[in-house]
């Protein structure tokens, strides 16, 4: 059975929604914005794609965000986009499948719950911070505010994170679990992952950060691609032809391979294959097609 | 409906014991060991108990976590007869459920960056290169697909059901399923500060039930293709005969009060079984000990599946997390096989408000399908039935 991709959500460094990235690509090119990271040096102005969620207060009331943090929040709007993109509204998604993909989590909740027990002790630990250090909290906020009652998963394998999900939203389709699932991944480029960053590829690398989700079913009327094969495995060996990276437009990172398939999805002209490979390690690879 | 797919080894270490064999003897003496922590410390004013597997030594560039994945893979692989040499040959996939295993959380890390020192990253490296299913694909030189599943207290039973979706799909010959978590001092003081760690042994499911023990462990459960069984004469200790999943979409950290996405996924799970409620020997249940989740589960077992008997082993191996779904489907499946169920420790007194209890003693029970459940943070619940041959 195929999947169909019906709806594209995107933020990023180049903006927000499918538009922007489309318009991005288009340009070429999009101006970094900056990261400031703590070093015992300092501060340094770290040059990176960030991504701005306060359009998400066009979706959901800002009441209702008082505690859900910035990993969570970019994830949400991205989910959001995917449904307009496909038409739905967000809210009132009974049935819908979540998949959400992230090789890092939220890692500003993460020292944020640390801060709390190091500043006061482990008796004063937040529960807030806690709740969203989980990697699955991000995905439990989209579900609750979108009303998304099917099967929720989160999924982490580093930059084959996205091609994991999109598999798993596959099977889902396949086997009847679902009708509809929103698959996305998120990075946050937090300042703890800015500063390994920095240590790792100094200021000449730019990294990014931000989401990409899809609204994916097993209909194709109204697709605006289809999903093709997508493979996990150890070494992709010589066979596949690799889509291109953008990261002039949406940076580099744990975030990049997200961004290839939005972006190979904009692009969609014929055959595209997006690769994540990480040497040693094993390589995820998505091909997308044109629509009937 | 897809086909059910076979089990072929089971591996278990955790507090309970060093192997499956020893947990389930644990099980049946009702022995059970909740000590203050000797590798945490904390400075809360009393220690909380957890259920710490103690001796166990191994390789410092290795988390505990897949470390412990390891152990058990290795025991799993033994029971189902496969050699680890020769695995290369075959298409084996890694599916493991953590929650600590990806968490880049390492504390003298992350102190010394906000005392605005410049620490090294090996720390952070350290954790990237070491997630348990990346670990396990490592070791064996596996070449399948590789996959964390990071879904709180519910990864590792979803790690088996989305492991045995590959065995369906025709994507492996053999998945290695399974779940590991090691004790973590953020993980112990983040459940402390939503206030459901209990002071004393945890008591699922009892009226005077104060909240949960952390423990730590791992399982991994050999599925395998009915091919590659035939294949090498390999045999089949139980089934996975259908998995179901849904989410609450209630509330970040408490499930609905009537249990909507755990009623979906049993109801799910049994539907793809092809078995009646009315069918199951068992329930293993999540059982964690917390006032909200053994009032919801027990409810929800009243109302779906009454009269067949439940339990929950965290009275014997604490909530060992992204673990516990893994620990419990090979304890569900050893139950099966041997024809009886342990009690469900640390129950003495029934909770009149969930208008069920669990077993109070070993049982011997009949059937040849089990339920095994499990709820976790956000809202996410998954139920997996087991077979085993009649």
């Amino acid at each position: 059975m195929s999947a169909w991709i019906h709806g594209l959500g995107v933020v990023g460094g180049f903006g927000c929604g499918r538009a922007a990235l489309e318009e991005a690509l288009a340009q070429g090119r999009v101006q970094p914005q900056s990261l400031a990271v703590p070093t015992g040096q300092g501060i340094v102005e770290l040059p990176a794609y960030r991504a701005d969620t306060s359009p998400l207060e066009r979706f959901v009331p800002k009441r209702a965000l008082r505690r859900v943090d910035g990993f969570a929040r970019m994830a949400l709007l991205g989910a959001c986009l995917a449904l307009e993109d496909a038409g739905l509204a967000p809210a009132g998604n009974a049935g819908t499948g979540l998949i959400l993909a992230s090789g890092q989590g939220a890692t500003g909740s993460t020292l944020g719950l640390l801060d709390s027990f190091f500043e006061a002790g482990d008796a004063c630990a937040s529960p807030i911070h806690f709740a969203n250090s989980l990697h699955n909290a991000a995905a439990a906020h989209l579900a609750i505010l979108l009303g998304a009652d099917g099967p929720c998963i989160t999924l982490s394998q580093g930059p084959r994170s996205m091609a994991g999900a999109l598999l798993t939203a596959r099977l889902w389709l396949e086997e009847g679990r679902v009708s509809q699932v929103l698959v996305g991944c998120v990075e946050e480029l937090s300042e703890v992952m800015g500063y390994a960053w920095l240590k790792t590829h100094g200021t000449l690398l730019v990294p990014g950060e931000g989401a990409v989700f899809f609204l994916l079913k097993s209909t194709p009327e109204g697709a605006r691609a289809e999903l093709g094969a997508v493979e996990l495995g150890a070494d992709s060996g010589v066979w596949l032809p690799r889509g291109a990276s953008h990261t002039q437009i949406y940076g580099s990172g744990p975030m990049t391979p997200g961004f290839d398939v939005a972006a190979a999805c904009i692009l969609l002209q014929g055959q595209i294959h997006c690769l994540a490979e990480e040497p040693g390690e094993g390589f995820g690879a998505v091909t997308l097609l044109p629509p009937l | 409906m897809k086909p059910p797919v076979a089990v072929s080894g089971l591996g278990c270490r955790c507090a309970a014991g060093d192997t499956l064999g020893a947990c389930m003897e644990s099980l049946r003496l009702g022995q059970r060991h909740p000590v203050p922590p000797v590798r945490l410390h904390t400075n809360h004013p009393a220690p909380f108990p957890v259920f710490e597997v103690l001796g166990f030594e191994h390789p410092p560039e290795l988390l505990r976590t897949s470390a412990l994945l390891l152990a058990a893979a290795r025991e799993a692989l033994r029971d189902a007869g496969l050699d680890e040499g020769a695995l290369g040959d075959l298409r084996v996939g890694v599916c493991v459920g953590t929650t600590v295993g990806c968490a880049l959380s390492d504390e003298p890390f992350c102190r010394a960056f906000r005392e605005g020192q410049d620490p090294n990253l090996a720390p952070l490296e350290r954790v990237l290169q070491n997630n348990p299913a990346g670990v396990l694909a490592r070791t064996f030189g596996l070449g399948g697909p590789c996959q964390n599943v990071v879904n709180a207290c519910s990864s590792g039973t979803d790690a088996i059901g989305l492991g045995a979706s590959w065995i369906q799909a025709g994507l492996c010959d053999v998945v290695l399923a399974g779940g590991a978590d090691e004790l973590s001092r953020i993980t112990l003081n983040g459940f402390i500060a939503l206030k459901i760690v209990d002071p004393g042994p945890c008591r699922p499911f009892d009226l005077e039930r104060r909240g949960l023990n952390l423990g730590e462990g791992a399982a991994v459960l050999v599925l395998e293709s009915e091919a590659s069984l035939l294949r090498r004469r390999g045999r089949a200790r139980g089934r996975v005969l259908g998995y179901g999943a849904a989410c609450d979409a209630h509330h970040q950290t408490a499930p609905h009060p009537e249990g909507a996405g755990l009623r979906r996924a049993i109801l799910d799970a049994l539907h793809r079984a092809g078995v009646e409620g009315s069918e199951l020997a068992f329930v293993n249940a999540h059982g964690t000990g917390t006032p909200d989740n053994d009032r919801v589960e027990g409810r929800v077992f009243a109302d779906l599946l009454p009269g067949i008997p439940f339990f929950s082993t965290k009275g014997h191996t604490g909530h060992t997390l992204g673990a516990a779904g893994a620990i419990e489907a090979a304890f569900t499946l050893a139950s099966l096989e041997a024809g009886w169920v342990p009690a469900s420790a640390g129950f003495q007194t029934p909770d009149p408000e969930i208008g069920s209890q669990p077993t109070g003693r070993v049982q011997t029970v009949t059937g040849r399908a089990a339920l095994s459940t499990s709820l976790a943070f956000g809202g996410n619940n998954a139920a997996v039935v087991f077979g085993v041959a009649p």
